[in-house]
Parts: structure tokens; C-alpha cells; sequence
């Protein structure tokens, strides 16, 4: 725990000095405020389904800012050096890897906590519930881990840093248009990718209309789990190397 | 580092190949008597039972650290032809075989057993000639080199990883599957208002209000 507390307190350091995080979070709030004001305030809706419009353009900057926040995690240190002395020093793989992780993801927070303000005026100008607002950040907060974990497991399998972007990103794609390819299928294999689709299903049918469902924070639980376990496992692959 | 290993690198291939056919067969030629037999059964089953009986004799024909490898990748095709005997359990023969009534809920607890299986007993073996490589194991090599020409320590935490691996995909797909059938649901979008006022919306919409 200290070993996990050690990392993420380095990573964050690292974030907050690092002119590239600042860029990416001036670049994250500029396109949300572009898309919020070209995109989501025009015409005449239903104060919700302007909301939703709000958490469907955001949902697309959270994953453009989870692969740009999460491909040099690993690779950098691959890259620099570095990665010898993590290797060395008396700290497991999964404590670097989920020490990296939280710390992506406590920046990635308080970059959509520096986007409440235009539900907020929502709320102000229109008639929505604040739980529809919690829900859908909630829902953005997860997609955003879920792109994190997947971007941290892209970045542990290279050391070039413009591959694990490339890498992540086609992971990323893929999931994200799982459901889209499921339509052609029949059966069971239908039903099975539908339910590993990223956004379409888990995203935009729950959380993005307000609807909070169990199957949905399950999921992107297990998808958390499942890529932050192969980039432990992939981490203690590259040992033997 | 190569290792020499006793059984050579195109078994696990033509393993592979072998699933891959049986997979094709019952999936695409399942309804076809002449061409479900030619790809199940000859270019599937064959290869498939051929290669675990010729694991079972490097591991008999081998000693230390190489029949350890040996044995670890029979575990991995006996899990597998397990698996393929469950599948055929859930087969029109298997069900008609046992004499099983309640079919949808057999279906679908050995579908998933089965499912389960293989991917434990595949992943491992990927994982495991991935750590072994290919050179120096061109042929089968029953020399009597001691544990010299292996690192065991290396092949065994390699295939710990490839089970984790595969437990966590069955666990992905399964966890996901359970919270689709047992999801529970709460809207909280819209104001619990017998009737939806003018103050809801900033204008009409050609969307009805929930």
C-alpha cells in the first residue's frame, strides 16, 4: 500500500509539472466548451436531452484524454530508463501499475470536476435533476477509468511511446464499435460481444440518458480489472526479457 | 533464451490448427453430414488427439525439468479434449445420449463450462511456446541433457500468467452476462411529476417527454 502510495504520489508530481498534462487538459476543456456551445446548446430540446447531448460529446473527449493521459504511463519509463530502477527497487508490478492507474485517473477527475459548469447552467436555464447529472458523471468517470486501464496496458506492451497510442487507441476503437459489428452476427455471439461493447450499450443507453444500471458499473469494473491485470501480467513478462 | 524442449514447436501449431478446424466445422459445415465429418473429425479431432498422445509421450520419455514442461502442456490439451467432450454433450447426440429434458438450462451451463475450459487450457499454451520460442526445437530431442537445456522457473510463471489471463476473460464474460440477466435498473432523469409541465423543457421537441 505504501509502495502503491509512493507511486501515485510521483505520478501526480509528474502530471502537475508536466507541461504536456496542462496542454491536455487546456485541450480537453477548450474542445468540451467548443462542443458545448457549437454542438450541444443550439436548437430547442427538452432541458434532459440537452443534457444527454452534453455527456455524449463529452463521453468522446474523456476517451480522446484517456488514451493521450495513459500511453506514456509505462513506455516513458521503458523509454528513459527508468523502468530498471522500478525494477529493482523493492515494488511489485500491480503496485506500479495501479499506483499509475489512480493517479490518471484523480487527474482525469478533476479535469471533468473543471466541466460541472455547463450542466450546472443547464440546470439553471432548464429543469433536470442533479441525479441525472451524478449519474452521467459517474458514467463519464468510469468510461474514462475503462480507457485509463486499457491505455496503461497499450503502454506496458512498448516502448515506443507513438505505438502504445496507436495501440490504445485501435483497442479502444474496437470496443467502442463492438456493438456495431455484433449487429451483423445472430445468436450467441451476438449477445456476447453486444455486452463488451464500450460505449453504445454500457454508455449511451444508461448512463448518458440518466439511467443508472447495475450490468453498466459492473462491466466497467471488470474491464478495469481485466486490462489492469494484463499490464501486470504483461509487466512481468517483459522481467524475463 | 531458446530451450530445448523435447516435444518440437509446430505440435502446439498443428494443435492449434486442429481447433481451429473442429471450430469451423461445427460452426460452418454443422449442418452438412459429409463436410462436418471431413473438418470436425479428420482435420480437427485427429490432429487435435494426436498431438495430446504425442505430449503424453515426451512427458513419458523425458525426465526433471524438460517432463515438467512436457506434462504442464498435456495438462493444457487434456483440459482442452475435456472441453471438446462437454461440447458434445451439448450436441443434438450428447443430449439425445443422456437423455436430458431441461435442455436450455443444460445448454447453458456446460456452454459455459466448456467455454471456460478451453480458455484456460489454450491461453497458457500460447503463452507458454511464446516463452519456449522456436529455436532449437525443430524436431523431437529425447537427449539426455539434464534440466540444462530449459528454464523451468521461467515456463512455469508464464503459464500462471496465461491462466490468470484466461480466468479473467472467463470472468469478464461471465460477470457480464449474470449482471445483463439479473440488472438492476433506476431513471433518475426526469422529475417524478404525474404529468410533465412546461417548465421541463426549454422548448418542444419533436421527442416524447418519458
Amino acid at each position: 500500500m505504501a509502495a502503491t502510495s509512493i507511486i501515485y504520489r510521483r505520478e501526480i508530481g509528474a502530471y502537475l509539472r508536466s507541461p504536456f498534462a496542462w496542454v491536455i487538459a487546456a485541450l480537453v476543456l477548450l474542445v468540451n466548451g467548443v462542443v458545448f456551445r457549437g454542438y450541444v446548446l443550439p436548437g430547442q430540446h427538452l432541458s434532459a436531452l440537452v443534457l444527454e447531448r452534453f455527456f455524449w460529446a463529452s463521453s468522446g473527449v474523456v476517451m480522446f484524454a484517456g488514451v493521450l493521459l495513459s500511453f506514456r504511463l509505462i513506455s516513458e519509463e521503458r523509454a528513459s530508463g527508468s523502468m530498471v530502477l522500478l525494477n529493482t527497487s523493492p515494488v511489485r508490478d500491480s503496485q506500479i501499475v495501479v499506483g499509475k492507474f489512480f493517479a490518471a485517473l484523480t487527474f482525469l477527475a478533476i479535469l471533468l470536476a473543471l466541466t460541472i459548469y455547463m450542466p450546472l447552467l443547464i440546470k439553471v436555464r432548464g429543469k433536470i435533476t442533479s441525479g441525472q447529472i451524478l449519474v452521467g458523471y459517474v458514467g463519464l468517470l468510469l468510461l474514462g477509468s475503462a480507457i485509463l486501464s486499457i491505455g496503461i496496458f497499450a503502454s506496458s506492451l512498448v516502448k515506443n511511446q507513438l505505438l502504445a497510442a496507436i495501440i490504445a487507441t485501435v483497442i479502444v476503437v474496437l470496443l467502442v464499435f463492438l456493438f456495431q459489428f455484433a449487429k451483423t452476427l445472430d445468436g450467441t455471439a451476438k449477445s456476447v460481444l453486444q455486452d463488451l461493447d464500450l460505449w453504445w450499450i454500457h454508455f449511451q443507453n444508461g448512463f448518458m440518458r440518466g439511467v443508472l444500471n447495475l450490468k453498466d458499473l459492473i462491466y466497467y469494473v471488470a474491464v478495469i480489472y481485466f486490462f489492469l491485470l494484463l499490464s501486470v501480467k504483461t509487466l512481468e513478462a517483459k522481467r524475463w526479457q | 533464451m531458446a530451450m530445448r524442449t523435447a516435444s518440437p514447436w509446430w505440435a502446439s501449431l498443428v494443435f492449434g490448427l486442429g481447433l481451429t478446424f473442429f471450430f469451423v466445422g461445427e460452426r460452418l459445415f454443422g449442418h452438412i453430414g459429409g463436410a462436418r465429418i471431413f473438418f470436425t473429425g479428420i482435420l480437427g479431432l485427429v490432429p487435435v488427439l494426436g498431438v495430446t498422445a504425442l505430449r503424453a509421450w515426451t512427458t513419458v520419455r523425458t525426465s526433471g525439468d524438460r517432463r515438467r514442461i512436457e506434462r504442464a502442456l498435456l495438462l493444457c490439451h487434456a483440459g482442452t479434449v475435456v472441453a471438446l467432450v462437454l461440447y458434445a454433450l451439448t450436441t443434438k447426440w450428447g443430449l439425445d445420449t443422456l437423455g436430458i429434458k431441461n435442455v436450455e438450462r443444460w445448454d447453458g451451463a456446460i456452454t459455459v463450462l466448456y467455454a471456460v475450459l478451453i480458455l484456460v487450457s489454450v491461453v497458457p499454451v500460447l503463452l507458454i511456446e511464446v516463452s519456449l520460442g522456436a529455436a532449437m526445437r525443430d524436431g523431437f530431442d529425447f537427449s539426455d541433457e539434464g534440466d540444462a537445456g530449459v528454464d523451468y522457473i521461467r515456463v512455469r510463471d508464464v503459464s500462471w500468467s496465461g491462466l490468470s489471463i484466461a480466468f479473467a476473460t472467463s470472468l469478464l464474460f461471465v460477470t457480464c452476462q449474470v449482471a445483463k440477466d439479473r440488472n438492476v435498473s433506476r431513471d433518475v432523469s426526469y422529475f417524478k411529476t404525474s404529468a410533465p409541465g412546461d417548465s421541463g423543457s426549454t422548448c418542444s421537441s419533436p421527442r416524447p417527454t418519458r
